[in-house]
């Protein structure tokens, strides 16, 4: 079966700290997988060597089937990886709608920044029509030509999150996409990330320390500890797992 | 529990408009261990910086006998009779620890009662005099917290605040630091920490609170929470599962 996203042996080690000790999974299905662990536990590290932010130390990362160990962001964005970081990134002076435009550039041609506004081709209303229909998913469509600034912090989140599915990534990565979102907007968010996994064969894969949130939505749960994976399996399995109680409570 | 020193009632705190922590309210008695526990990002250290009035959007109370410490800044508070330790590093790693210790006396205008203060502070971390002239930054991690805790006395606080004091060290040292939590408790003085090492924290102290996503979940004595399932299941959001 075709591997959507595999790490294979993975280490990262930062002077002295092992981040990553030995990390190996493989993700065949398309759906939301969850990655948890207790502080320190390598998630983030996991994110950056995943997302080509910084090289693993030893070890494979495979990416639709594609060995990418090792590729730099720009051609791992161009493979379908995109991410979230757990600070809150978009482009405050710029419309909601703006900020999903600028998502949308096309990632393996040299396009100038304002060529997307300017240029009426198929790929602009395309992206037009892709972006819109995001803004709806996280019911933002009333503020698409408001400036983001204007937006709550938790309707920001939204916005971040649904332009790195612009592109339609192959593998998404959410850092702690719920940290610091209302209840009400949570519910909005759960609707959206469902929606969006629905629209297409992929892989999302979100650290979230908000249990309640990451048990109901993920399909599977990928729990790490110390640098390597503790445990993998659906959330009730992760529940009843005592390894993963004593990970957490030490 | 004894009659509150520290009082926290309804203090909601956060960064703008995303709240971290909403309706905390917690009490520390006079000469008592009191630990916080949680996961990541549930604002442990939210609450203490809080505390220290070092969140900018807060609303509550918080009193310390009759001190109503909610209006006072910082420097105030630690002439309040509260000391904060922050999370990580906070010793001058280019400052002798003869010198680091001094720092913490820097808001007391007598030097003898300074010199009086440094003394006892030094029966109490034996290791501090024997390497007075050494830079802090070539203590290991363990005393260097030792080093922090130390400098905190010397306010002569009544409370200690201490946000995850074991973190980033083996486990052999992890114990060293809790038993120096208990000297704070020997020395009269009452201790709010947050800790992720659960077990060995709980342990440690003479009350426990779970907090998770900003809300105080669960109150017991520590031992007590040690083996309560309900911790468990706050971890992993069982009870909030079973529901759906």
């Amino acid at each position: 079966m075709m591997k959507l996203l595999a790490v294979e042996g993975v280490r990262k080690r930062y002077g002295g700290v092992i981040a990553l000790a030995d990390v190996s999974f493989a993700i065949e299905q398309s759906g939301i997988y969850g990655l948890i662990g207790p502080n320190g536990a390598g998630k983030t590290t996991l994110f950056d060597v995943i997302a080509g932010n910084t090289a693993a130390d030893n070890g494979r990362v495979i990416i639709d089937d594609r060995e990418m160990t090792g590729a730099l962001p720009y051609r791992l964005v161009r493979q379908g990886v995109a991410r979230s970081f757990q600070e809150c990134r978009v482009l405050s002076e710029f419309t909601c709608l703006e900020n999903l435009l600028f998502a949308a550039q096309p990632k393996t041609l040299g396009h100038g920044i304002a060529q997307i506004f300017t240029r009426r081709d198929a790929h602009r209303r395309a992206a037009l029509e892709s972006a819109r229909h995001l803004l709806d998913l996280v019911n933002l469509t009333a503020y698409a030509d408001a400036p983001a600034s204007v937006l709550s912090f938790g309707q920001r989140r939204l916005l971040e999150i649904v332009t790195t599915f612009i592109m339609r990534p192959r593998v998404l990565l959410l850092d702690e996409p719920a940290a610091g979102v209302n209840p009400a907007l949570l519910e909005t968010l759960d609707r959206a990330l469902r929606a969006m996994i629905a629209e297409r064969t992929g892989v999302f894969l979100i650290v979230e320390h908000n249990m309640t949130f990451i048990f109901a939505l993920a399909h599977e749960i990928i729990v790490m500890h110390q640098g390597v994976v503790l445990e993998r399996g659906t959330p009730e399995q992760i529940q009843a797992s005592p390894r993963v109680v004593e990970a957490y409570l030490g | 529990m004894a009659e509150a020193l520290l009082e926290v009632s309804k203090l909601r705190a956060g960064y703008g408009e995303r709240a971290v922590i909403e309706e905390v309210s917690i009490a520390v008695a006079a000469g008592e261990i009191v630990t916080i526990v949680g996961h990541n990002g549930a604002g442990k250290s939210t609450l203490l910086r809080a505390i220290f009035n070092l969140v900018p959007d807060r609303a509550g109370t918080i009193r310390l006998g009759s001190t109503d410490l909610f209006p006072l800044s910082p420097d105030r508070l630690l002439s309040s009779g509260v000391a904060y330790v922050p999370q990580g590093r906070s010793i001058f790693p280019k400052l002798t620890i003869a010198e680091n210790l001094r720092m913490g006396g820097y808001t007391i205008r007598d030097e003898r009662l300074l010199a009086r203060r440094i003394d006892h502070v030094n029966t109490l971390f034996p290791v501090l005099p024997e390497r007075r002239a050494q830079l802090a930054g070539t203590l290991s991690g363990g005393e260097q917290r030792m080093l922090e805790m130390a400098r905190a006395l010397l306010v002569d606080p009544q409370l200690v605040m201490l946000d995850e004091p074991s973190i980033g060290l083996a486990p052999r040292v992890v114990a060293l630091i809790f038993d120096t939590v208990k000297l704070l408790k020997r020395e009269g003085k009452a201790v709010l920490m947050v800790e992720q090492n659960v077990r060995a924290a709980l342990a440690a102290s003479d009350r426990g609170y779970v907090i998770e996503l900003g809300r105080i979940r669960l109150e017991d004595a520590g031992p007590k929470l040690i083996d309560d399932p309900r911790v468990a299941q706050l971890y992993l959001a069982r009870r909030a599962y079973t529901q759906r």
